[in-house]
């Protein structure tokens, strides 16, 4: 669905961002975009989405070059910033506005969404708070049923039952041709939903794989104790003792905690890629 | 356009069946134009509500004043005084969507063309504006005139929009907001300040520009460095300089038209274009 292709890029007067990048992301999933803050993810996002430009190399998103910003390409991506800007309208008068420039707008859909998050239509925006304003928007976007949704920071500002019920609707609404970038800092908060993963640092693709592949490769356990510093990639205070991150040369896979894998891969990258090459 | 093409070519073939069918109307779409003229009027009901209301008293009470210091030919110049000043404001803060930071993302994912989205402001602040107004204006005066005369005895005069005075600021004013409108769409802040700005430099870089060069090709008639004095020895005895007969009568039968064209079509097409081009290559 979307290939870059020796992508480079960089800010004005500033050192690259980024240099020779390559991605390729696949229809039918959600990736989780991890990264630390300026590594670059809310820029990888904008240039997915047209919003930035790339100084040399080519971005393919389905189909378009997304610089270009075509009707055709824009009407099939929703791309939610972690900061909305709302107009002063209700609702439902929002939806009546901008449903036109997305031929595959359900209102039935946007109704469910809305009573799903528990949204009434005849609400103003603007008097909403954050975390409503961002389920209006998100059921105004998942009923669009743009083939790219691209979430920035989606789940800052909602309550706890929302962040729950976000990863429920979310997971239920994307079908097998579309694809959801979601990124985040708030791993815990999207859990299982998330697969494959790409962690971006310092302007690289660091890792872009399954949650498979990982519970594959990689083995989570609670100790007691650090473990053998040979044996361990990874280890971390947890409550009762360590979470250790070893090589999995088990037979049976441990479930994978992606806030841990993150940190292990910022702590320990080499160690980990190597398992992965 | 054609669709990129890369080394592996992961892109699913119905995709990009359905793109190709759709490239026809990447620029411009009737329909999409529409959706995108209804959504401006939809989200800025309120500001052309308050636009109206404050241009409503502001030209009425200014009629009323005017009136009561028994002056006349009021309309003669405030029909394109408000005209102009409020048009130039309005277009300068025509893409102030675009220009915030919190907006833009929204503004620019939004899908139409960016011809239509230069288009529909273009329209809306240019002859929607031109045309709402000078009915505004006109409504304005027929109510002032009955209120200052039934109230005050005052006649604050008649508006004619069809006196060859108003046709022209009408004409001017379609022709100089598409120097705001390029302003709007080049500068995120102040507008109309940085607007207003460069265009005074760069008219006065041309003015500069053109005496240099005027001083360069006719050095042989300037007296020192600025003293222009056209006038040649001919056999002993000096001679007023002019240009030919035929160049004054072409000059006199055509200038103003040319003046006219240049000022009222040329300039105004290509600072459209220029902010076209602006607009379509504008980043986050």
């Amino acid at each position: 669905m979307i290939q870059f292709q020796d992508v480079n890029f960089h800010y004005k007067k500033r050192t690259p961002l980024f240099k020779e990048l390559n991605l390729d992301i696949a229809t039918g999933n959600i990736y989780g975009l991890l990264g630390k803050n300026g590594a670059g993810k809310t820029s990888l996002l904008k240039l997915i989405g047209g919003l930035l430009f790339p100084k040399s190399g080519v971005i393919n998103a389905m189909g378009f070059n997304p610089s270009e910003r075509f009707p055709a390409f824009l009407s099939d991506l929703f791309f939610m910033p972690e900061e909305l800007h709302i107009p002063a309208m209700k609702v439902s008068t929002f939806a009546k506005v901008y449903a036109p420039f997305y031929p595959k707008f359900s209102e039935s859909q946007f109704q469910n969404y809305l009573k799903d998050f528990e949204i009434d239509a005849n609400h103003k925006l603007n008097g909403l708070s954050q975390g409503q304003k961002k389920k209006a928007i998100l059921s105004f976007g998942l009923a669009t049923n743009s083939r790219l949704l691209v979430l920035d920071e989606p789940t800052n500002g909602l309550d706890i039952p929302s962040k729950s019920l976000f990863r429920k609707v979310i997971a239920g609404a994307i079908s097998d041709d579309q694809t959801c970038i979601i990124s985040t800092h708030q791993v815990r908060d999207m859990g299982n939903l998330m697969d494959p993963i790409i962690i971006l640092d310092d302007g690289k693709i660091v890792f872009n794989d399954s949650v498979e592949a990982i519970a594959q490769k990689l083995h989570f356990e609670v100790t007691y104790s650090r473990g053998e510093p040979t044996d361990v990639l990874y280890a971390e205070r947890v409550l009762g003792g360590y979470m250790v991150v070893k090589e999995n040369k088990f037979e049976e896979e441990t479930e994978v905690d992606i806030e841990i894998f993150f940190n292990a891969m910022m702590a320990n990258r080499a160690g980990i890629q190597a398992l992965f090459q | 356009m054609t669709p990129l093409t890369l080394n592996q070519p992961v892109i699913n073939q119905p995709t990009i069946k359905k793109n190709n069918i759709m490239e026809t109307n990447q620029y411009f779409s009737f329909p999409r134009f529409g959706h995108l003229m209804q959504r401006e009027f939809a989200q800025n009901k309120k500001v052309i509500l308050i636009i109206a209301a404050v241009a409503f008293l502001v030209v009425g009470g200014n009629a009323l004043g005017w009136a009561y210091n028994r002056e006349h030919g009021y309309h003669e110049f405030s029909y394109g005084f408000y005209l102009l000043i409020g048009g130039f404001i309005l277009t300068s803060m025509s893409f102030t969507e675009m220009n915030r930071l919190d907006s833009r993302l929204f503004y620019l994912t939004l899908p139409a063309s960016s011809l239509e989205k230069f288009i529909s402001r273009w329209l809306i602040t240019g002859l929607g504006f031109a045309i709402f107004f000078t009915i505004g204006y006109w409504i304005t005066v027929i109510i002032f005139k009955a209120l200052g005369g039934a109230i005050f005895n005052f006649d604050i005069g008649d508006f004619n929009p069809f006196t060859e005075q108003n046709i022209l600021f009408f004409r001017i004013y379609l022709a100089g907001q598409t120097v705001f409108l390029l302003g709007a769409v080049y500068f995120k802040k102040f507008e109309i300040f940085k607007t207003v700005l460069s265009t005074a430099l760069i008219g006065l870089s041309l003015a500069v520009l053109s005496a240099i060069i005027f001083r360069l090709a006719f050095f042989d008639l300037f007296d020192g460095l600025l003293t222009f004095r056209p006038e040649m020895e001919v056999n002993g005895t000096m001679m007023p300089v002019e240009p030919s007969r035929n160049y004054q009568k072409f000059m006199e039968r055509n200038a103003e038209n040319y003046l006219k064209t240049i000022g009222l079509w040329v300039i105004p097409t290509v600072l459209l274009i220029v902010g076209y081009f602006k607009l379509k290559e504008t980043e986050l």
